[in-house]
């Protein structure tokens, strides 16, 4: 058994669920296609019980056949997260937001919030502006990176520390934060933090490509519509903002 | 190196695996799995209870396969007691969320280029342009990651992905836009485009009538995602293979606009049920 599939074994824990899991964990934006013997070694099981897991996930929908006997991630996959986010009120309320801003500005807009070190985007919708849809790619809703790369965890980092008295850095007065490649090198984003009850829920960002429009144009030409599209999440979030950040 | 010879499972084994054999299926997977179906934006919260009754499960082992699942970190428990989906639960699809449009489409493409004998493709709008993302090409079951651009004033998916852009944008986007010639038939002014985009979105798909290049004709619909934007389109090409507008459109209008909402739904689309 791995080491992380092995840590989470207890004497009330059912090891063929960790084990299956474990297995579908594999399946990564880098590795999306994997074939039973590498998933066998992964998870140190032999080749028939990583092929029983496999095929379960299968015959389930989770996995699909890919060429050459290997497999991958099916659309099953998707919907227990599509459910998770579909009961968070945050999420609820953000949508139609998130929606006017995209089409207003043509770019990626997101939703993001802060687990443990990571920014996890609740959602990202894709602009149909020039460029942005190549900047997407490797991305998409559900997808996590540093904190400190991305404007929304920036944003987010910068609020918790004001929250605790901190003086904040890299935000401006109007409460932006710029990204300049630490997201992805060709991208730029611009974010604001969503603040309730004196403590950071969430953050709004934008995605623009780097070669299309400077940081100046980014936060004086959208700052004040992604301003606009806080404020209107900020309106009443602070109901929900206990299950939504229950990892922050 | 582990070995299991069996399945661990509950007292309750006598319901059967769907098709496979017990040797090659994980029933206790199975029922995880089955676990974190049961919960919906409409049920958010469930207690072992009521999911030992919906998997047809004991209490007892219901409450082992929980446990599993939330020292995963799928399911996490509130101060009802019962549970609901964590946050890892969106990491499990998270990579497929971002491998792109052309990964949910291949299946729908397939089976479109497949019945239709014509090619199917997949387009994103990118600014003037429309970015092929996904293609089928007819009598193959090659699926081609493409990076290719097209004009999308020409084409039939970016008439689509132009017909349904918010009014401001669109008003925009017609202002900057040079309609070149590109077939024999293709829209040269702007007030003729406007006029058809209009009658795209009554009608719901678009027409390339020999507008991209002579003997070419198209027939494309929208794929929407969760916001209910048409965030890309779902084209039918002939490249060349005559067929007449009337048939084209008679024949797999709704074809279309079946695999145009099967792609809408996989990615997360919740809409009108069409």
């Amino acid at each position: 058994m791995s080491a992380s599939a092995s840590a989470s074994v207890g004497n009330r824990t059912s090891r063929s669920l960790v084990y299956g899991f474990t297995l579908l964990r594999q399946f990564t934006v880098e590795e999306p296609v994997r074939g039973i013997a590498e998933l066998a070694e992964v998870l140190n099981v032999s080749r028939p019980t990583a092929h029983r897991y496999a095929s379960t996930c299968l015959e389930l929908g989770y996995l699909e056949q890919a060429p050459l006997r290997r497999y991958r991630l099916a659309r099953c996959a998707t919907e227990p997260g599509l459910a998770m986010l579909g009961s968070l009120a945050l999420v609820r309320r953000a949508r139609p937001i998130l929606r006017e801003l995209r089409q207003s500005t043509g770019c990626t807009v997101s939703l993001a919030i802060l687990d443990g070190a990571d920014v996890l985007y609740l959602q990202r919708l894709c602009g149909f502006a020039h460029g942005q849809y190549e900047l997407e790619r490797g991305l998409g809703t559900g997808s996590r990176r540093p904190a400190g790369s991305t404007a929304a965890g920036k944003a987010l980092i910068a609020a918790l520390g004001e929250s605790e008295g901190k003086q904040p850095r890299g935000i401006d007065q109007l409460g932006l934060v710029l990204d300049d490649g630490g997201l992805r090198r060709e991208a730029r984003g611009l974010a604001v933090a969503i603040v309730a009850q004196g403590e950071p829920t969430s953050a709004i960002e934008i995605t623009v490509p780097r070669a299309h429009m400077s940081a100046e144009q980014l936060t004086g030409g959208l700052g004040e519509q992604l301003r606009q599209a806080a404020g209107a999440l900020r309106a009443g979030t602070d109901s929900d903002s206990a299950h939504a950040c229950v990892a922050g | 190196m582990t070995s299991m010879g069996g399945d661990e499972e509950g007292p309750d084994q006598s319901r059967p695996s769907p098709t496979l054999r017990q040797a090659r299926y994980s029933r206790s997977l199975e029922r995880g799995l089955a676990i974190l179906a049961c919960y919906t934006p409409a049920r958010p919260m469930l207690g072992i209870a009521e999911l030992a009754e919906q998997l047809g499960t004991t209490r007892s082992t219901t409450h082992r396969y929980v446990s599993t699942l939330v020292s995963l970190g799928y399911l996490e428990q509130d101060a009802s007691r019962k549970y609901r989906l964590a946050l890892g639960a969106i990491d499990l699809g998270a990579a497929l969320n971002a491998t792109g449009l052309c990964k949910h489409a291949r299946p729908e493409l397939e089976a479109l280029a497949r019945r239709s004998c014509y090619s199917a493709e997949i387009a994103v709008l990118d600014g003037l342009e429309i970015l092929l993302v996904g293609r089928v090409l007819a009598g193959t079951r090659a699926s081609v990651e493409a990076t290719l651009r097209l004009p999308a004033h020409c084409t039939s998916m970016g008439k689509v992905l132009l017909a349904y852009l918010p009014s401001e944008q669109q008003a925009k986007l017609l202002s900057e836009v040079q309609l070149l010639e590109r077939g024999p038939r293709t829209i040269t002014s702007v007030a003729a485009l406007h006029v058809q985009l209009e009658e795209v979105r009554n009608e719901g798909f678009a027409i390339d009538d020999e507008e991209l290049m002579e003997g070419t004709r198209a027939i494309a619909a929208p794929v929407r995602d969760e916001s209910g934007d048409a965030i890309a389109a779902v084209g039918l090409v002939t490249y060349g293979r005559v067929i007449e507008v009337d048939e084209l459109v008679g024949r797999f209008a709704g074809a279309v606009l079946t695999t145009a909402g099967r792609i809408s739904r996989q990615i997360g689309w919740r809409g009108d049920g069409e």
